[in-house]
């Protein structure tokens, strides 16, 4: 057909695990997958598709790349289960191993294309199936794999000890206590309103957020804890990868942990597919009847805390401002309104994105795309033109989002497109603006 | 109007529809109780919508272009789409007028049928060119795809030259034939192909307005949940 031809990109995680497949292996997994493991809806997208191609334009890796078909949402599955289905017993390794590219690097499975698809199929959850088979025969790219086994066996993402953790906390505590007289970070505290979790990240890179939400939380008086031993990562790239069996374990971990407390609730930090996670995808996967006990993510909370009047905003944040709204809640569990608000009652100056809300964008970095590490950084990159184009077209200089996946996804999309932009996250708004009253000052 | 055909052309026009009618409805039966006997998982997070409301109106979303960005953003997508489809309602359709209530087939009528299915047969060779132009439509196409949009597009050039002469008072030609064996043929092909879509189609819509409903995403101004799976 003419069409450019993909560059190779070298990945040990593909590139060593496809000398162990054999043909019966393939066929062994690919026939209990799909036989065992897929719902009813399975066989209802796949036999409901008429290939009308609507899904396409809905894809930032479609538009981003030339409207290269093999980037759209359906020519991904066309590539990848189709076939599978097809020839479920004769497939070679070479071909698993451009599954696990196309489904674990080349789409973000963010479910923009099911707002598209007339007939409501979620292609994403067909992406995820192939990943799913993937990581059954061991086909994921290295570096996302890696985060799995942090998480295998260390239940974080980010091989974190325990005594790191606690190092982290503290050392963020006094950091706080520096602007706030009153800020804690109280550990293993029992019967608190609010536990409180984050990802991986934070006391790994990004420690001074955890300092900030002390400080957050003194000024608004909220009795909450964190606790001390594992299930404080609320983060889930198992769940990414297809290893449904660590992501159960991992989302298992985060809810007992809380329980353990006797918290009332979970507040979880700034991220979109760790609310997925602890929402949705782990109590499907572990088969709860509930999650045991209420959870809400960050822009819930904020939204609570400055509507109740518990933060009171000093002054707007004057510099321009446009969002990126994080695919898992806001196309996913629908706080894009709140989100909206809070950042109307925060900041002076808001252009809205260009298309928004459910629309929106992927950062192209969800989905555990940007876990699949730099060798796959510059396919990412360019896979999100669009979002680059949409971005600069807003003409703001910074750009507030509540996740962390969009929040390094969209600093890939500012170095790599020059957009001379800044990021935030929404708590540094919130920490630049809120009101301190005086006696709480250090 | 009035539907004089010969002994055999009746057989093809009734009783052979009849048959077929009834083979198809049977597959689809074993089709749809094959595809429920999987779990149907539901989510058991805290609802933030109404996941009924989300379900009504995910299925009725192909009467409002403006809800789905596809259509919203390619109108004429969405006419071409409505006119081939109300054209496939009234080919088939006439399929059943034609022998059972040919005094309800005036000329006005007759004719209205004609013009959608002139239309719906001008869209047919659109979406064939289409299918083997557009790169990003071609890659996705399979061999039933192009055979049934064929099909559907030769039956409605069909059912258009067959009503022509029916309206002329000639009922038993050879394009009559040809159109009834089509239609015995469509019944007895469609549950094996992509066609059936107007049947599967409300399972996935309903689970897709059940799910993002549920989360507050469709029916926004929604405010209790209607249903709480605990």
């Amino acid at each position: 057909m003419g069409l450019p031809a993909i560059p190779i990109v070298n990945d040990p995680g593909l590139d060593e695990a496809v000398k162990d497949l054999t043909p019966e292996k393939i066929s062994n997994v690919v026939n209990r997958i799909i036989d065992s493991e897929t719902a009813a809806r399975f066989k209802v997208y796949m036999k409901t598709c008429v290939h009308c191609g609507l899904c396409s334009d809905a894809c930032h890796w479609f538009l981003s790349n030339d409207r290269d078909p093999r980037f759209s949402p359906v020519g991904k599955v066309k590539q990848t289960l189709w076939e599978i289905i097809k020839r479920k017993d004769s497939l070679d390794p070479a071909f698993l191993k451009e599954c696990s590219r196309i489904a674990h690097t080349e789409c973000n499975v963010c479910r923009r294309c099911s707002m598209y698809c007339p007939f409501g199929i979620d292609i994403a959850y067909l992406l995820m199936v192939v990943r799913r088979i993937c990581s059954e025969l061991e086909m994921v790219p290295q570096f996302l794999q890696d985060t799995v086994n942090s998480h295998s066996v260390t239940m974080n993402q980010m091989w974190v000890k325990q005594d790191e953790w606690i190092d982290t906390l503290q050392w963020q505590e006094e950091e706080a206590k520096g602007e706030i007289k009153t800020a804690r970070i109280p550990l293993d505290k029992e019967g608190a309103d609010v536990f409180y979790s984050v990802i991986a990240p934070e006391p790994k890179i990004l420690a001074q957020l955890i300092g900030n939400i002390a400080q957050i939380m003194a000024v608004a008086k909220v009795d909450w804890t964190m606790p001390s031993f594992d299930g404080w990562d609320n983060s889930n790239m198992a769940m990414f990868s297809g290893d449904f069996e660590t992501m159960g374990r991992v989302e298992r971990y985060h809810h007992e942990a809380a329980q353990k407390l006797k918290a009332r609730r979970i507040v979880m930090g700034e991220c979109g597919h760790a609310f997925r996670g602890a929402a949705y995808d782990g109590p499907r996967w572990l088969g709860w009847r509930q999650p045991p006990i209420p959870l809400i993510h960050a822009v819930d909370f904020y939204h609570e805390l400055i509507t109740t009047g518990r933060i009171k905003i000093a002054r707007k944040f004057k510099t321009p401002v446009t969002v990126q709204e994080p695919c898992n809640i806001v196309r996913g569990r629908g706080l894009g309104q709140k989100l909206r608000e809070i950042i109307a009652a925060t900041c002076e100056d808001f252009t809205p994105p260009d298309p928004d809300f459910e629309h929106n964008y992927c950062c192209g970095a969800g989905g555990g795309v940007i876990n699949c590490g730099p060798p796959w950084k510059t396919s990412r990159v360019k896979g999100n033109r669009v979002k680059a184009e949409q971005l600069a077209d807003t003409k703001a200089q910074i750009i507030i989002t509540p996740c962390h996946n969009c929040h390094s996804g969209i600093e890939d999309i500012i170095s790599g497109y020059k957009l001379g932009m800044h990021v935030k996250f929404f708590s540094e708004i919130l920490m630049e603006v809120m009101e301190i009253p005086d006696e709480m000052r250090a | 109007m009035e539907n004089h055909v010969s002994y055999a052309l009746h057989i093809l026009e009734e009783p052979v529809q009849y048959l077929a009618l009834a083979f198809m409805a049977l597959m689809y039966i074993i089709k749809i109780s094959q595809m429920l006997k999987k779990p149907i998982p539901p989510e058991k997070a805290e609802l933030k919508g109404d996941r009924v409301a989300g379900a009504f109106d995910s299925l009725l979303n192909v009467l409002k272009p403006w809800s789905m960005e596809s259509t919203r953003n390619n109108p004429y997508f969405y006419i071409e789409f409505l006119i081939f489809h109300i054209g496939v309602a009234l080919t088939i359709g006439a399929t059943f007028f034609i022998p059972l209530f040919p005094s309800l087939m005036t000329l006005t009528v007759s004719k209205i049928f004609m013009i959608f299915m002139g239309l719906a047969f001008l869209i047919g060779l659109r979406r064939i060119y289409r299918r083997l132009t557009v790169p990003e439509i071609r890659i996705i196409s399979s061999p039933d795809d192009f055979f049934a949009i064929t099909l559907m597009t030769v039956f409605f050039a069909v059912g258009f030259g067959a009503m022509s002469l029916w309206i002329k008072g000639s009922p038993d030609t050879g394009w009559m034939w040809i159109f009834f064996l089509m239609t015995t043929f469509f019944l007895l092909y469609v549950p094996f192909s992509k066609i059936s879509h107007y049947v599967l189609y409300p399972f996935g819509r309903i689970n897709f307005g059940r799910i993002f409903g549920g989360r507050g995403v469709l029916n926004k101004n929604v405010k209790a949940p209607s249903w709480n799976p605990k």
